[in-house]
């Protein structure tokens, strides 16, 4: 499994065997919730097997924006800031994960600060990457609730005029 | 003075809920809806005033103003704790489809004051309400936006505000309406509410063959709007058999005598020890057998549960958003005719526009000249729904919602937006 998780890319094999012993496993049985949105995380997992949801709670609704594979990796804001989750993370079926905490994490920063600041870097990586991905998104956004079009207003005038008499 | 009861600040999950049902019949986009729900301005202003005791205290004051496409924005000024931005921002909404269901030539707006009334002396209610006048004395005015009394406001605040106005801008009665009868307040405004509710009750009795005189009544509340519903009811010959306050609910079977309640209320600021009347609690008022049941102090009692139990055939709603949408849809699936709040308790705005008119012309009108009024803008408003539920098989609700938000959706398409 060397490799399969770009984040923890690192220089040799000594090192990386070094970080997953940082780790953890999880299981989860088909429907279980990782972590709900708002709650305040500390762990980062990677996905071995199995496959998760990525749930976005809104007002009244809540749609799945993503899903996560093997490989994929879910949470890793935790390995830089105590922040709360953005979306709830919820198991279609039964999945096994390997969670890294923060205080483990920072266990490795100061024991081995050469590992660490090659995942601090693919991290911050994976970041830009996202961020870009947003910003699209907003714009995207923006520009659907900037205005109505006139077309959509002609329509609607018409049929409020010619429907309704109040 | 008929003390009211204490009243919790209103949800405003309920009315979005029924917005949305009115907006999807329209045929309204989401993106427009946006529009259409979006106020036109939110003023926040930070109150500096010197208490009693020589200190200086900080009080934060929000003005919402949601739409003025058919007129000067309209609404409440309310003092109390609990106030915050959102829920002022909604309930200014909701006055824009309130006066454009009632047909009046007003906008929507809706204020509050962070503050806690009971821990302030009147002076210094004063002087928070004159530093907040001046704050927003350039973006309110009787031909832009108009406040009204609201929660633990009144007559006397709404002339402290026409005062501090008028020092800058001349004598300006029309800057406010709920003003004290003698300073320029119309005759029939504090009733307004209660009477409004009345009417309400006498068109939806006779649209089904029946009248107030043979009728029974249960009320919820006894204050502002409660007290004078019970009050007018009586005149008109209907049997009051129950009305609450916080103290509970006074029982008879026979009929109480409102005239001599509303004495002994004066007295005691309660309902309770009246003539050793039977008290039950205010849930099992709410499941009485009666043939028309008024809530009128309470936001969201109706839930699913509560609904039903309710043994009336009527249900005509005095205070906003009693019923919620799960209890909404047992009353239609039971066939329980709601007159929704948006209707029934629009006499106090009307009445208001009454007050404004009157301020305008410098005239004033007798009290059987503002009733008469009163009489007409309600019942025309009521005919209008009706027609339009029975037309688009829906209920008096999603009617009336349908006719407030069309209007203005009318006004502000044909505008530009």
């Amino acid at each position: 499994m060397f490799n399969q998780f770009s984040i923890f890319t690192v220089a040799d094999k000594k090192d990386f065997d070094q970080l997953m012993k940082k780790f953890r496993s999880v299981k989860l049985k088909a429907g279980e919730v990782l972590f709900n949105q708002g709650d305040v995380g500390d762990t980062l997992f990677l996905v071995e097997e199995g496959s998760l949801e990525i749930i976005i709670q809104g007002d009244n609704k809540e749609q799945t924006v993503a899903v996560l594979k093997p490989g994929d990796i879910v949470g890793e804001m935790a390995l830089v800031t105590k922040e709360v989750r953005s979306a709830t993370v919820k198991t279609s079926e039964e999945t096994r994960l390997l969670a890294l905490t923060k205080e483990r994490f920072d266990e490795i920063l100061k024991a081995d600060p050469k590992i660490a600041i090659q995942v601090v870097h693919n991290v911050a990586a994976l970041l830009a990457k996202r961020l870009q991905t947003t910003n699209k998104l907003i714009d995207k956004i923006a520009q659907k609730n900037g205005g109505v079009s006139s077309s959509e207003i002609a329509t609607l005038k018409k049929q409020l005029f010619e429907r309704w008499d109040f | 003075m008929v003390y009211p009861q204490q009243e919790g600040l209103m949800s405003i999950e309920a009315t979005n809920h029924y917005l949305e049902t009115a907006a999807n019949i329209l045929g309204i986009s989401e993106r427009l809806k946006t529009v259409l729900k979006t106020p036109r301005r939110i003023i926040k202003a930070e109150i500096v005033i010197e208490r009693d005791n020589g200190e200086l205290a900080t009080f934060v004051g929000y003005r919402v103003q949601h739409n003025n496409s058919l007129g000067p924005m309209k609404g409440g000024l309310r003092y109390h704790h609990e106030v915050c931005e959102n829920e002022v921002e909604s309930l200014a909404s909701l006055m824009t489809w309130k006066t454009a269901l009632v047909n009046l030539p007003f906008g929507g707006a809706k204020g509050g004051i962070i503050c806690d009334p009971r821990k302030l002396s009147e002076s210094e209610i004063e002087r928070i309400t004159k530093t907040f006048t001046d704050q927003i004395r350039d973006v309110i005015g009787p031909n832009i936006d108009i406040p009204a009394p609201d929660m633990n406001t009144n007559a006397q605040t709404m002339a402290w505000i026409m005062h501090e106005y008028s020092k800058f801008y001349g004598f300006s009665p029309g800057v406010v309406t709920g003003k004290p009868v003698y300073l320029h307040g119309s005759l029939g405004r504090e009733e307004a509410t209660g009477l409004g509710v009345t009417l309400t009750i006498e068109n939806l009795l006779n649209d089904h063959q029946r009248s107030i005189k043979d009728a029974t009544f249960v009320i919820q509340g006894f204050g502002n709007v409660g007290g004078i519903a019970a009050k007018c009811i009586h005149e008109r010959g209907g049997k009051v058999i129950c009305v609450s306050d916080v103290s509970g609910a006074l029982y008879d079977k026979k009929g109480i005598d409102i005239p001599t309640l509303i004495q002994h209320t004066h007295e005691h600021h309660s309902i309770k020890g009246f003539q050793d009347l039977e008290m039950i609690s205010n849930e099992a008022l709410l499941s009485l057998e009666c043939d028309v049941l008024v809530p009128a102090a309470l936001g969201d009692i109706f839930t699913k549960e509560v609904a039903e139990n309710v043994n009336a055939s009527f249900i005509v709603e005095g205070a906003n958003d009693p019923t919620l949408p799960e209890g909404d849809e047992i009353f239609n699936k039971r066939g329980i005719i709601v007159a929704p709040d948006i209707l029934a308790n629009s006499g106090g705005v009307t009445v208001s526009y009454f007050e404004w008119v009157q301020n305008i012309q410098r005239l004033s009108w007798t009290e059987e000249q503002v009733n008469q009024e009163l009489q007409r803008t309600i019942t025309n408003a009521y005919q209008r729904v009706v027609k339009l539920a029975k037309k688009e098989n829906c209920s008096l609700r999603t009617a009336a919602f349908i006719i407030g938000l069309g209007r203005v959706a009318k006004a502000n398409l044909t505008l530009g937006l």
